[in-house]
């Protein structure tokens, strides 16, 4: 009876001490998401004999901005406000520009004078895909890939490149090493000449780059920046009498149903484009379109006529928005209430909706969100603004 | 009787009758008169008879016996002339048969020999026998090749050669005795026959014994000679003997051996042996002139070379195979019980004991070989010590915890045991504390499961269900290596709680310091004694006794431990390490099996430790699992782990005649008990215990080939939990720690509680984390972290990727490594490097800033400089001022801990 009692009291406790046991649980280390896109931005500039320009800092608060240039020769650091010219910071040649992201609210536009006028964003670097949208390397136009690493870290990209004959690309692009502190270029008029319509994909494999497509023909230069890909894109079709086409490009496998409407709502544009694919559309005259999809697309403004080549790429709407350097301000207001906008704290002007207003100035704050682009050299050069977190979200 | 030499000459056939005269070496009144009496009463006369020796009371007793006496040999020898053939010397403590002599003349003619030996038989047990003729190894160490009170079966009966005779009765003729000036007068007893037998050889006589030949020996010669005489005796012979080219290896050779055995046996207990060597040598060092003028002297008459000595010399050092034979022996002997008198012989299955404690020891070995050579595998908690044992001490009782940022808490105990350790040995601290561990826990569980009432070799197999089984192996998976070290331990400490025989010095002695070195490496452990030896009581019945020695089991523990525990969060004993992952059901299923199986069907003394090890058992799992992350979770383990062995060895019936089966669920119960032993040997190929692979060894080698003047930093690691060196931090999905210096060692496992700077530290990573810093370097370099190394995937990779002033380095392809190129040292001022306790430098007029969390026991001149400490640079290092609430009790430890090895070693002695 004894044995018993303590076999059966015995076996409990170490059944259940047995039975107590839970799976094993990883260590909580947080959520693990992953790391939010860093903050810099960065772009390029080439100085020359006849090629010069300028950079545009600004910051909402007003304050300098700490401007890393590489690669022209040394890395040099200096606090920038305002419109400086190049040639004060690049001595000669090609340098990467990296505007250091601990001053918060930050934006640079890089103007290039010479073969006409060019203006590009500063944006933040791609750790994923980025998209630039709208090049060509038709007759007589040259296009330059830029790859821009200002980072201590060599990064590796892989390119990717659509025409209007679909997915047509060059194997010397297919995996391309952007070393540290240094910016890669590619000729793509000599690698896929002859190509109406030319957007890139650029997914980086490590490291981090800066993509630029740097186009030239006709007398004029555009340049246009890379960025996300989005599934919401605005463009404001500034009025400079020149024709204006939406270029919308689909770098996914699979085919996207995409939508292109007016500021008004009316539908310019609603197909399916197949995979890895673009078209264009003529958004002359419409004041501001907006580019929806299904998935995230890449879509792109271009003036293109005789002496003028100017682009930018599609943006999200915002309350703020820093255009340094630039001459025209121009604000779409795309929603269906006015808004009053006021830039560098000028008083405030209403902008009823669906309307484009041109301004002058460099930090806009609204009312409400707008899409603000800019313009140099009498719209020779496009840039689309650096939109801002609002003040709540940051 | 029957000789193995086979005589062809005429001689042989021709009658050899030398004229003999005895001379008896006085002892003693008594025994020279029986002695007498006895070579009276020889079938082969003598001519004369003398007593040589024993000064004023041995002229007397020779006048009273009517005999000639002479102070020494060589007198005698002097006065005697060529009527005398043969010399026949006696002990005048021994007592010849009366045909011992005619035998000795018989063979010392047929053999053509210079000089015979009888066979020696103890005076008080004639069929035992003391010598029969004896080799020597080349170090004149002798080698009879006899059993301590080996019967004589006259298997030894044999007329042979050897190196030479017993000095109790040997003939020599006189020519030969005269030309080597007798018995060397300063030898002792033993250590004159075999320099005379070695220069009766050298001077190219024959050394033979003569089995035929019988002598009684009282022994009593020997009773007043020290051991040391004999050994430098034998010294002084073999430097008479040798040749120069011989001497010349075989002296330094022999004293190295002579201190090599004398270090073991002082490790044993046995300091005698060492201070014999050193003894002897002085007396040869002293008597050195005298040996020369003697070896001098035979030189004239040699006429054979060392060879001649070699071909009856035995291999090796018969010192070292003594000593290994008795470590042999108390493998067995001391697994039983060390401190009792050695045991008669015990029964056939008992003598298995010895062989399967020394089977399963080399198992164990095996099993965990590369922690007992050194090569423990670097990871999680199982990192190599610091070679700074005094700092990491010093850390320990009060002094500055360099671990992450720094703090005042103190570094872990089992860093500080192992420092101990090193400092003590200079060295190979966790070799030595695993071959410690694996000694106690074979040792301890034999001890503890024959304390309750358990025989056989099974106590010994039980011992790997201890220190391998399913639950040392959960431990171990988790990388925690003090807790694989503290499962050999607990046995002994739990044994230790229940008297044994023998000295209860010892006892007390072993269970203080076992219960110290226990919770030393855990110590939430500091418990185990007494919850054992509570349960013991309860469930047992053992005496109250058991019970007062758990309570001071424990207390010596928390004692250890309390300079840790008093200044310890109580919470961090129950969380911070990677979690103890769930045991194996399979090996649940055979536990049950063998507990249900033995408490029902097992006879009494094997059902009791049964149900004390099946509770233990239990218990222990299940508290582990409820707290499956930390310290205490870990001493739950060891915890069950000891009950688990426990049931282990009461389960087996490997002891057939004591404990018969009593069914066929008995037999069941031993099968899966037996398969719980088969299953602990699944980490014997990997040789690391059961702990993790190793992720660390030589990862961080970069650091030390590329770190600047001052000193190397701190290294950042950032990865998974599991796969960091010991404790860590939660950052955005992933895990991250400091290490600093070259490599991540022991004392730096535990991380302290957080303070400003680590909660600074948390906030540039997030920072980083949220893409806002384009330099990270200078953000990190406040910390002093000049290195940043990312295992494969952690996120912060992802976050690095666009910054400007981490350099990546290619070290290894799984991780992703960057070297701070705007780094800062942790002790900043011109010069100045930096300690592991800080720093130092020129003395200036300068502050310096440590970059250590904030503490005010910092100096000289202490400021807070953010999280950070800055100090005056005056007197040219940085001091910390230890806590006294880690001091003092880390100083009463180690006088307890003193005190404890004392009385073990006390009562040792005393035995």
């Amino acid at each position: 009876m004894t044995r018993a009692v303590f076999t059966v009291a015995v076996l409990a406790l170490l059944v259940g001490g047995w039975l107590s046991w839970e799976p094993v649980v990883p260590p909580d280390v947080g959520v693990g998401s992953q790391p939010a896109p860093p903050k810099a931005r960065g772009c390029s500039a080439r100085v020359e004999r006849d090629l010069a320009g300028s950079l545009g800092v600004a910051t909402a608060e007003g304050r300098p901005v700490p401007v890393l240039v590489v690669g022209a020769p040394a890395d040099t650091v200096e606090p920038l406000e305002g419109v400086v010219a190049l040639t004060d910071l690049i001595p000669g040649g090609l340098a990467g520009i990296l505007l250091d992201p601990d001053t918060p609210d930050t934006a640079g536009v890089v103007t290039q004078t010479g073969i006409g006028v060019a203006a590009v964003t500063c944006t933040p670097p791609g750790l994923g895909r980025l998209v630039a949208v709208g090049a060509s390397t038709r007759n007589e136009e040259d296009l330059e890939l830029r790859l821009i690493n200002p980072y201590a870290v060599d990064a590796v990209v892989e390119i990717g490149t659509v025409s209007e004959n679909g997915l047509d690309t060059a194997s010397e692009l297919a995996s391309v090493i952007v070393p540290a502190r240094t910016v890669v270029t590619r000729d793509l008029d000599n690698l896929l000449p002859l190509r109406d319509s030319l957007d890139v994909e650029a997914t980086v494999v490590s490291g981090a780059v800066h993509v630029e497509l740097v186009q030239t023909g006709a007398g004029d230069t555009m340049i246009i920046e890379g960025v996300a890909p989005a599934e919401e894109l605005w463009l404001a079709v500034p009025a400079l009498d020149v024709p204006a086409v939406a270029e919308v490009f689909n770098p996914n496998p699979a085919p996207t149903e995409v939508t292109v409407e007016s500021v008004g709502g009316d539908v310019v544009f609603s197909e399916t484009l197949p995979a890895t694919s673009l078209v264009q559309v003529d958004v002359t005259g419409l004041g501001g379109v907006r580019v929806a999809a299904a998935g995230p697309i890449g879509a792109g403004l271009i003036f293109e006529a005789d002496g003028i080549r100017a682009g930018a790429p599609g943006v999200g709407a915002a309350a703020r928005w820093l255009l340094p350097g630039v001459e025209t301000v121009w604000v779409l207001n795309p929603s269906d209430v006015a808004v009053s906008v006021v830039v560098d704290g000028s008083p405030g002007v209403e902008i009823e909706p669906g309307e484009l207003a041109a301004l002058t100035g460099t930090f806009v704050d609204a009312t409400g969100d707008v899409v603000a682009y800019g313009t140099v050299g009498d719209g020779r050069g496009l840039v689309a603004g650096w939109s801002l977190p609002d003040a709540a979200d940051r | 009787m029957s000789t193995s030499t086979v005589v062809t000459s005429d001689r042989a056939h021709r009658p050899f009758t030398p004229t003999v005269m005895a001379v008896i070496v006085f002892v003693d009144t008594d025994g020279a008169a029986a002695t007498v009496e006895a070579v009276r009463r020889q079938v082969y006369g003598v001519a004369a008879t003398v007593i040589v020796g024993g000064g004023d009371e041995g002229e007397r007793v020779a006048t009273e016996l009517g005999l000639e006496h002479h102070a020494t040999i060589r007198e005698l020898l002097d006065g005697v002339g060529s009527e005398v053939e043969a010399v026949w010397m006696l002990h005048g403590d021994s007592h010849p048969r009366p045909d011992a002599l005619g035998a000795l003349v018989s063979e010392m003619g047929r053999q053509d020999a210079s000089m015979v030996g009888s066979k020696i038989l103890l005076a008080d047990r004639p069929d035992r026998l003391e010598s029969v003729g004896s080799a020597t190894d080349v170090f004149g160490e002798p080698y009879s090749g006899l059993d301590p009170g080996e019967i004589d079966f006259e298997q030894y009966d044999v007329v042979r050669d050897v190196a030479f005779l017993s000095g109790v009765s040997v003939l020599i003729r006189r020519d030969l005795l005269k030309g080597l000036r007798g018995l060397d007068p300063v030898l002792a007893p033993v250590a004159a026959g075999q320099d005379l037998s070695q220069r009766a050889r050298v001077a190219g006589g024959r050394v033979v014994v003569v089995p035929s030949s019988e002598v009684l020996h009282a022994g009593r010669c020997a009773h007043d000679v020290a051991d040391w005489r004999e050994l430098a005796g034998r010294m002084r012979s073999i430097i008479k003997a040798y040749r120069w080219m011989t001497l010349a290896w075989v002296l330094p050779v022999g004293a190295l051996i002579g201190l090599f055995e004398g270090m073991i046996r002082l490790l044993l207990g046995q300091p005698k042996p060492l201070f014999d060597h050193v003894r002897a040598a002085g007396w040869n060092v002293v008597h050195l002139w005298g040996t020369l003028r003697e070896r001098r002297l035979l030189d004239r008459v040699r006429a054979a070379g060392d060879e001649e000595l070699f071909r009856y010399q035995v291999s090796g050092s018969v010192r070292i195979r003594e000593l290994a034979t008795e470590i042999g022996e108390r493998m067995g002997w001391t697994v039983d019980e060390i401190d009792a008198a050695r045991p008669e012989p015990e029964p056939e299955v008992d003598r298995a004991g010895p062989v399967v404690a020394g089977v399963v020891l080399v198992a164990a070995a095996i099993t965990a070989r590369r922690l007992i050579v050194g090569a423990l595998p670097v990871s999680g908690f199982s990192l190599p010590a610091s070679p700074d044992h005094w700092s990491v001490l010093e850390s320990f009782a009060g002094g500055w915890n360099p671990a992450g940022l720094g703090s005042p808490e103190p570094t872990h105990p089992a860093a500080g045991l192992v420092a101990l350790v090193g400092l003590v040995v200079g060295g190979w601290s966790q070799g030595l504390l695993a071959v410690v561990g694996i000694v106690l826990g074979v040792a301890g569980t034999a001890r503890l499961l024959h304390r309750m009432g358990v025989s056989g070799p099974s106590r010994y197999l039980a011992g790997l269900v201890v220190l391998f089984g399913p639950f040392a192996s959960m431990a171990a998976q988790t990388g925690y290596w003090p807790a694989v070290v503290a499962a050999g331990v607990a046995p002994w400490v739990v044994a230790s709680c229940i008297p044994g025989e023998g000295s209860k010095t010892t006892q007390w002695g072993g269970l203080v310091v076992g219960s110290m070195i226990l919770a030393g490496l855990l110590p939430a452990g500091f418990v185990i004694p007494l919850a054992a030896s509570a349960v013991a009581v309860a469930l047992l019945g053992m005496p109250r006794s058991v019970l007062w020695r758990g309570v001071v089991g424990t207390g010596a523990g928390y004692l250890a431990a309390s300079a840790y525990l008093l200044r310890t969060d109580p919470a961090d004993l129950f969380g911070g390490f990677p979690q103890i992952g769930a045991p194996s059901p399979f090996l649940g299923v055979l536990a049950s099996i063998a507990v249900a199986a033995t408490l029902l069907a097992a006879p009494g003394e094997r059902m009791r430790p049964a149900v004390w090890g099946g509770a233990i058992a239990g218990v222990g799992l299940a508290v582990a699992a409820w707290f499956p992350q930390g310290e205490v979770g870990m001493a739950s383990l060891v915890f069950g782990g000891l009950g688990a062995g426990v049931l282990t060895g009461a389960a087996l019936p490997f002891d057939l005649e004591a404990t018969r089966l009593r069914s066929s669920l008995d037999v069941v119960g031993s099968l899966a008990a037996g398969l719980l032993v088969v299953a602990s040997l699944v980490g014997l190929p990997g040789g690391r215990a059961g702990l993790p692979e190793d992720r660390w060894s030589g990862r961080l080698d970069f650091v030390s080939s590329l770190a600047p003047e001052e000193g190397p930093g701190r290294v950042l690691v950032v990865g998974d939990p599991g796969s960091l060196p010991g404790g860590w931090r939660v950052g955005n999905g992933y895990a991250y720690r400091l290490v600093w210096g070259t490599r991540p060692t022991l004392d730096q496992a535990w991380l302290p509680a957080e303070r400003e700077g680590d909660r600074q530290l948390a906030a540039v990573l997030s920072e980083i984390d949220r893409g806002d810093v384009l330099h990270p370097g200078e953000a990190l370099a406040e910390f002093a972290i000049r290195w940043i190394v990312v295992l494969d995937g952690a996120p912060l990779a992802q976050s690095l990727r666009a910054q400007v002033d981490l350099e990546p380095i290619p070290v290894a392809p799984d991780v992703v490594v960057f070297e701070n190129t705007v780094a800062r040292p942790r002790v900043e001022a011109p010069g100045w490097v930096e300690t592991r306790s800080g720093g130092e430098g020129p003395p200036s007029a300068e502050s310096v800033r440590l970059a250590d969390n904030a503490f005010p026991r910092w100096g000289p001149d202490w400021e807070q400089d953010g999280w950070a400490n800055r100090m005056s640079a005056s007197q040219g290092r940085l001091i910390y001022r230890n806590d006294p609430l880690g001091m003092w009790p880390a100083l009463a430890a180690g006088v307890t801990l003193v005190a404890g090895l004392v009385a073990m070693v006390v009562g040792r002695f005393r035995r």
